[in-house]
């Protein structure tokens, strides 16, 4: 009786340390990377955003259901031939059904799920477009597309809307539910980096590009964003780009 | 000592498992149901099948440790494993997953594993991996790595091997399954409750041809071209380490035109 | 001959002078008919001005001061179709196809039908956002027209307004001189 009794003992206790340490590591959390390109006051060019979360019991974060980008007043995205494209176009045919004019940036995502006792991870492709007008502003359109182990195309829909100083205005997304297998948990964006706009050296005089405000607060360029995931949580994440010299 | 169970199929009324037949056995233990279904459902193509099984117990206690699972799929299911690459019992073992290609791998699933001490019953959950494994004598073979984690370590290699079903049954696996002794003095593991989804729907890896990278896509478990009247019969059997065994014959229903 | 500028729906004094050739008379009578047509127009007639020595059918240039409140019809794209009423130099339904052409240009095509005929448009402006309403500034130019406004050209009419984001209404503001 006593090796049983401290047997269970042990059991017992490895059990409480683990659950601890899985409720410390359960809540989802994020940081987010921004960078103008160029990096100078007043350029016509790309915007880098970058997110990256964290968290999960198992080690993948829950999926993000909702994302709101707050971004620095004075910034603009310029688009000299306004073309949109229609999220059932974009799922249907992917990139492609697009016209090229509506297409406003690209990117790549890393996506995980646990399934069994592994986490798959999947490389997506990312693609931006104008999407149809709401409320006087263009919304945008983001394609995701993964190949392998999954075959799966992905739309999601971004609205703007203006936002108090020191932001300008408000990126929302909504962020479907994807799905993995029957039975096992949804996927879970675990990075996402997305380059609005078009950079110096590509740039024709008919490209989309995002325009750097022409001033600068003291600080920094301030963005801001914040989560709602699918366990219900959310949580928020800060980040300055430094005024360019 | 065999026992004849009495069967009990139920509809399962929710609009989210319409294509669901609950299958519910009872025996002298207590009740297992059973859920089955085809994610897609569309005859003759690609689809995920998936089965859910739990026990609840009447007498306090866990079933007895299973010993060997079968079960039978439906007339006219194939699994198509061309395309898909194949694991070695050994490197699973050594390894893990990691020790299997990705383009080998047939599903996955997992459950909940009951240990009984004198006072208590520990439920502790599992996770299931299933990798193709090369044919034996033309017939398929699944590696099923069985692993948990806490608060009893525990990795298993198991394999499922193809078997003739009888009619109206077609393909058929059949696996056996060690008696898993979690902890000294302690009775044998037994199984609360199990899920696994198995198929390639939408699945697609890299292959090399002519040179050439190309995406290529599996077709893995293929839904039969026609249905019968009444669903797709299929039938799953049950031995226990205590002599009993349990049938259950769940049924899906046809895919809607 | 005595002239008198014509008030309201007065018929001028000129009518009662007896003609004294058929051509005079003709052009007399012309003149008289126009002045009666514009009268007609409403209470705020148009500021007409004549060449001095001009011939018997002058050039006329129309001070145009047009303003309408419009509501939002359909959408297409990111092209706004509006509805409403002209209240100024010329007073009639306004219909306007609001294009956003980017993120910083609006172009349109402007129709107004006063009760003698149409007046077409077409004007671009530049565009910007500020909170809940968007302004444009630009020009338009006049190039059809129909009725008694058949010969009615124009080239940089001041053409200004605001889009409301919530519901899409449009004010739109059409100012200049237009040859007839």
């Amino acid at each position: 009786m006593p090796a049983q009794i401290a047997a269970r003992a042990v059991v017992l206790a490895l059990a409480v340390c683990v659950t601890l340490t899985a409720t410390a590591q359960a809540a989802p959390s994020a940081s987010i990377a921004p960078a103008f390109l160029p990096d100078r006051l007043g350029a016509k060019g790309a915007l880098g955003l970058t997110i990256r979360y964290y968290g999960g019991e198992s080690g993948v974060p829950s999926p993000v259901r909702r994302s709101v980008w707050r971004l620095p007043a004075g910034l603009s995205l310029e688009i000299p031939d306004l073309r949109s494209c229609a999220a059932a176009q974009l799922r249907a045919h992917g990139a492609s059904g697009c016209p090229p004019q509506s297409q406003i940036g690209r990117g790549h995502a890393l996506a995980e799920v646990h399934a069994g006792s592994q986490i798959l991870t999947e490389n997506i492709a990312l693609w931006a477009f104008v999407g149809p007008l709401h409320n006087l502003q263009p919304t945008f359109e983001i394609l995701g597309q993964g190949y392998t182990p999954f075959d799966e195309r992905m739309v999601f829909t971004g609205t703007v809307r203006p936002d108090r100083a020191p932001y300008g205005e408000d990126l929302v997304m909504s962020i479907p539910t994807i799905p993995s297998l029957p039975l096992e948990p949804d996927v879970s964006i675990v990075t996402l980096s997305l380059t609005v706009g078009t950079s110096k050296v590509r740039r024709s005089h008919v490209a989309n590009t995002i325009v750097v405000p022409s001033h600068c607060p003291a600080g920094g360029f301030r963005f801001a964003a914040e989560f709602t995931y699918a366990d219900g949580s959310s949580g928020s994440a800060l980040a300055t780009a430094i005024c360019p010299r | 000592m065999a026992m004849t169970p009495k069967v009990r199929i139920v509809l399962a009324a929710s609009p989210a498992c319409v294509c669901v037949i609950v299958a519910t056995v009872a025996w002298a233990r207590g009740t297992l149901i059973v859920h089955e279904r085809f994610t897609p459902d569309k005859l003759g193509a690609s689809t995920n099948l998936s089965v859910t099984g739990r026990f609840l117990s009447t007498t306090g206690g866990p079933s007895a440790p299973i010993t060997k699972f079968t079960i039978y799929g439906p007339a006219g299911m194939t699994v198509d494993a061309r395309d898909a690459g194949t694991c070695v019992a050994a490197k699973l073992r050594e390894l893990g997953p990691n020790g299997c290609p990705a383009n080998s791998r047939a599903g996955f699933g997992g459950g909940v594993g009951l240990l009984e001490l004198p006072k208590e019953t520990i439920r502790e959950a599992y996770t299931l991996d299933f990798f193709f494994a090369s044919k034996e004598r033309g017939r398929l073979a699944l590696l099923v790595y069985a692993s948990a984690v806490s608060p009893v370590t525990v990795e298993l290699v198991l394999v499922a091997r193809e078997v003739r079903a009888p009619k109206p049954y077609g393909l058929g696996f059949s696996v056996e399954v060690p008696l898993i002794s979690a902890l000294p003095g302690a009775p044998y593991a037994s199984v609360e409750s199990v899920f696994a989804t198995l198929g390639a729907a939408n699945v697609a890896y890299y292959k090399t041809v002519r040179g050439k990278k190309t995406l290529t896509h599996l077709k893995g478990i293929v839904v039969p071209k026609t249905c019968p009247r009444g669903g797709f019969p299929s039938e799953g059997t049950i031995d226990f380490a205590d002599g009993t065994n349990l049938t259950v014959n769940p049924t899906i229903p046809c895919p809607r035109k | 001959m005595n002239s008198q500028t014509t008030k309201g729906n007065q018929v001028p004094q000129i009518y009662h002078q007896s003609c004294r050739s058929i051509k005079l008379c003709c052009a007399l009578t012309s003149a008289t008919v126009y002045f009666g047509v514009l009268s007609a127009l409403g209470p705020l007639g148009p500021d007409v001005t004549r060449a001095a020595g001009s011939p018997a059918l002058p050039a006329r240039t129309i001070s145009l001061n047009e303003s309408g409140n419009l509501h939002l019809t359909s959408r297409h794209g990111f092209t706004l179709n509006e509805q409403g009423s002209g209240l100024g130099t010329i007073i009639g339904p306004i219909y306007v196809h609001l294009k956003i052409v980017s993120t910083s240009r609006v172009t349109a095509e402007v129709n107004i039908y006063p009760r003698a005929g149409s007046i077409s448009g077409y004007g671009a402006a530049h565009y910007r956002r500020e909170g809940a309403v968007g302004h444009f500034s630009g020009s338009l130019s006049i190039n059809r027209g129909t009725g008694i406004y058949n010969h009615a050209r124009g080239s940089g009419l001041s053409f200004s307004g605001t889009i409301r984001r919530s519901n899409y209404a449009v004010t739109v503001h059409v100012s200049g001189r237009v040859s007839d």
